[in-house]
């Protein structure tokens, strides 16, 4: 009953709002402008030492300075708080900016389409390797950030910002196995967030237009985990769980992963 | 037509309302809604804008805090270690069972006053307590898959469907709404009204002269870490505990040295109903609890410098002034909370 009671009244109130709106609009006809906004796909397209890379659960196609021949059978991490700048400074930050970059067959996830861009030639693309401290700190989040995804921690509470699992075996010594490297921190001394700022090579830019798309493609290379510029060998260190001393190493790393190759207009 | 139309609208209204009157006898007055205390300071959570504390929400919580569903094989619930009996902590049961991992090694405290709290666990792990039901519900092999298959068993059961949709307005369920649920039944859960509330809102005879003596010694002995109406100041304190070889406390955190065999400062509110005592349950009375801060304080690096002031470790205190502690004690047993319907398996 309560129901219709606010049916009634928003019946009601929107009817004096429709009228007065027409009153307003009579007193002043200039309608309100309304932003021309556009689309960016931002395409993350994933290389192992330039050559494409996909996930593998058996065969070591990759291998790095050490000697560790590797495949990856699980690859998410977060990229949040994206924002395009102009050449005169403008920036366009997009609102709720959380995602999940996942290379997993089953919820593939390596496009982003970001858009109500307003128009305008946007030289550099931002974002954030991870999720901003605020929203560890407050409470049950949803979409990209629910812990349903499983890139949450939560014995101490935090995201995990980073999600690396695969199999190696070394060249040189024999060892073989399995690694883990989960990570991120967001307060204290061992922080895993990176701000990533990419600029469009050549003076370049990508050109955002009326209700039109156009697209920023990025290299991801995974190599760089290993050695840009901590050097990092699997068979030196196989598992990280928790934001310590070898998950900032592997943060100064991963940020060094990306590069804006080129833009489509 | 149209006026008629209203008018019987109207009093298809007044009809409903009648007979749904008629029909539940007991309405919505049982439910106080989140009050706090007058004696209490501020809460930290009271619910918030996107999550705001209402009959529908707290009952949905309770029952996901009772329902086994929510548990692998179906066999534990929140509930199970958490009883009210023992204020919602594990009676005798120095380290829960049930789950794996460090939910072996850990006495279940209870939950109580969780509004006051900013952090949570015996090592503060947990800094949210929407996000808390997240450690016991997922395993801590970091399989975390389980959040979700809880998902599809709640969206299956259309007694949950209806009971999510009518306090969160949307469907399918999420696990911000599930963790919403639970936030709401474990804010209400305020424990204020022991015989020592009663004394400090200023009825002098709630406690006998033997129980203020108490109450003096504690205030001078003990409340610089168990302070205040909640009897914790809430951060983390080494109170000279023997380490037991298996946890370092606040330091599996922080990886701070400094933190080492550092733990919360529990409330001691209904602390006569939830031996055994410490992190790991190792006193099961209050008597060892006593005798560990007069006797048993180990020295260490991290040791707390009020336990070794003036060059004595531990608490100096003769064999009565322990019993008369022992008395304060037991005047922070609040039965109206461990008894209070609201909180009990529907
Ligand atoms: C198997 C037993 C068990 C089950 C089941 C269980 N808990 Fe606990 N609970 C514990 C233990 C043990 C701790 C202390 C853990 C620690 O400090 O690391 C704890 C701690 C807590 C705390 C922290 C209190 C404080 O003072 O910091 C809260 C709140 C809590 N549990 C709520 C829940 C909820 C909600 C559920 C159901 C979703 C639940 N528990 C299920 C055993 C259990
Ligand atoms: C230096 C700070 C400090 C002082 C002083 C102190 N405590 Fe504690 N107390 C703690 C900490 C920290 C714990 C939790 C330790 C653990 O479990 O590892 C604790 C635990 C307890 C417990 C067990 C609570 C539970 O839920 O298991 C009781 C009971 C207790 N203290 C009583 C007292 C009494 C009585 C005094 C005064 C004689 C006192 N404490 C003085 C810090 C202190």
């Amino acid at each position: 009953m309560k129901n219709l009671i606010l049916k009634l009244s928003i019946i009601l109130s929107l009817s004096i709002s429709f009228s007065s709106c027409k009153d307003k609009n009579d007193d002043d006809p200039v309608p309100a402008p309304v932003q021309a906004t556009g689309t960016i796909k931002l395409k993350f397209d994933h290389m192992f030492e330039g050559e494409s890379f996909a996930l593998d659960t058996n065969v070591f196609h990759y291998k790095n300075s050490y000697g560790d021949s590797l495949s990856f059978y699980k690859l998410r991490y977060y990229v949040s708080n994206i924002k395009f700048k102009k050449a005169d400074g403008t920036v366009y930050a997009e609102p709720e900016s959380y995602h999940i970059i996942d290379l997993n067959p089953d919820a593939t996830n390596t496009d982003l389409y970001i858009s109500g861009i307003p128009v305008g030639d946007y030289t550099t693309v931002e974002f954030v390797l991870g999720v901003d401290s605020t929203r560890n700190v407050s409470g049950a989040q949803t979409g990209a950030l629910a812990p349903s995804n499983g890139m949450f921690w939560s014995w101490s509470t935090g995201y995990i910002f980073f999600m690396g699992e695969g199999k190696y075996e070394n060249d040189n010594d024999g060892t073989s196995g399995k690694f883990v490297y989960h990570v991120g921190g967001f307060s204290g001394t061992f922080k895993g967030l990176q701000t990533i700022s990419l600029t469009v090579p050549h003076s370049g830019y990508a050109r955002v237009a009326n209700g039109a798309q156009s697209s920023m493609h990025l290299h991801v290379d995974i190599e760089n985990l290993f050695n840009n510029p901590e050097e990092i060998s699997i068979h030196g260190l196989k598992t990280v769980h928790m934001p310590n001393a070898n998950s900032v190493k592997i943060s100064n790393n991963y940020k060094n992963m990306f590069s804006l190759d080129h833009v489509h207009n | 037509m149209d006026k008629l139309k209203k008018i019987g609208l109207w009093l298809t209204i007044v009809f409903l309302h009648y007979s749904c009157n008629q029909e539940t006898p007991e309405p919505q007055s049982t439910f106080p809604g989140f009050v706090v205390p007058s004696h209490f300071p501020a809460p930290i959570y009271s619910g918030t804008p996107n999550n705001p504390i209402t009959k529908e929400g707290f009952e949905l919580g309770r029952r996901l805090f009772y329902d086994p569903i929510t548990s692998k094989d179906s066999t534990i619930s929140c509930g199970t270690c958490h009883q009210s009996f023992a204020a919602f902590a594990n009676l005798d049961h120095p380290t829960s069972h049930g789950f794996n991992g460090l939910f072996g090694t850990r006495n279940a405290p209870p939950i109580q006053n969780t509004a006051w709290m900013n952090s949570f666990m015996w090592d503060g792990g947990i800094n949210h307590i929407e996000v808390l039901p997240v450690a016991p519900l997922t395993n801590p092999v970091e399989h975390n898959e389980s959040l979700k298959n809880i998902l599809v068993k709640l969206n299956r059961q259309p007694s949950y469907r209806d009971q999510f949709n009518q306090v969160f307005k949307s469907t399918p369920i999420t696990d911000q709404q599930m963790l919403y649920a639970y936030a709401q039944f474990m804010t209400m859960m305020v424990s204020s009204n022991s015989a020592y509330d009663s004394y400090v809102k200023g009825n002098t005879t709630a406690l006998s002269t033997r129980e203020i003596e108490g109450m003096q010694l504690f205030n001078a002995k003990c409340s610089a870490c168990h302070s205040g109406i909640l009897t914790t100041d809430g951060s983390f304190r080494n109170n000279g505990l023997k380490p037991n070889g298996i946890e370092t406390g606040r330091m599996q955190i922080t990886l701070e040295e400094s933190d080492r065999n550092k733990f919360k400062v529990p409330s001691l509110r209904n602390i006569a109903l939830t031996r055994p005592y410490m992190h790991d349950g190792r006193f099961n009375t209050l008597e060892k609890v006593l005798n560990h801060y007069s006797e048993g304080v180990q020295d260490s690096p991290t040791l707390d410098p009020i336990l070794k002031s003036n060059g004595i470790l531990g608490i100096p205190l003769t064999e009565d002034e322990k019993q008369k502690i022992i008395s304060f004690l037991h005047t922070l047993t609040d039965y109206s909370f461990v008894n209070n319907p609201l909180f009990q398996e529907p």
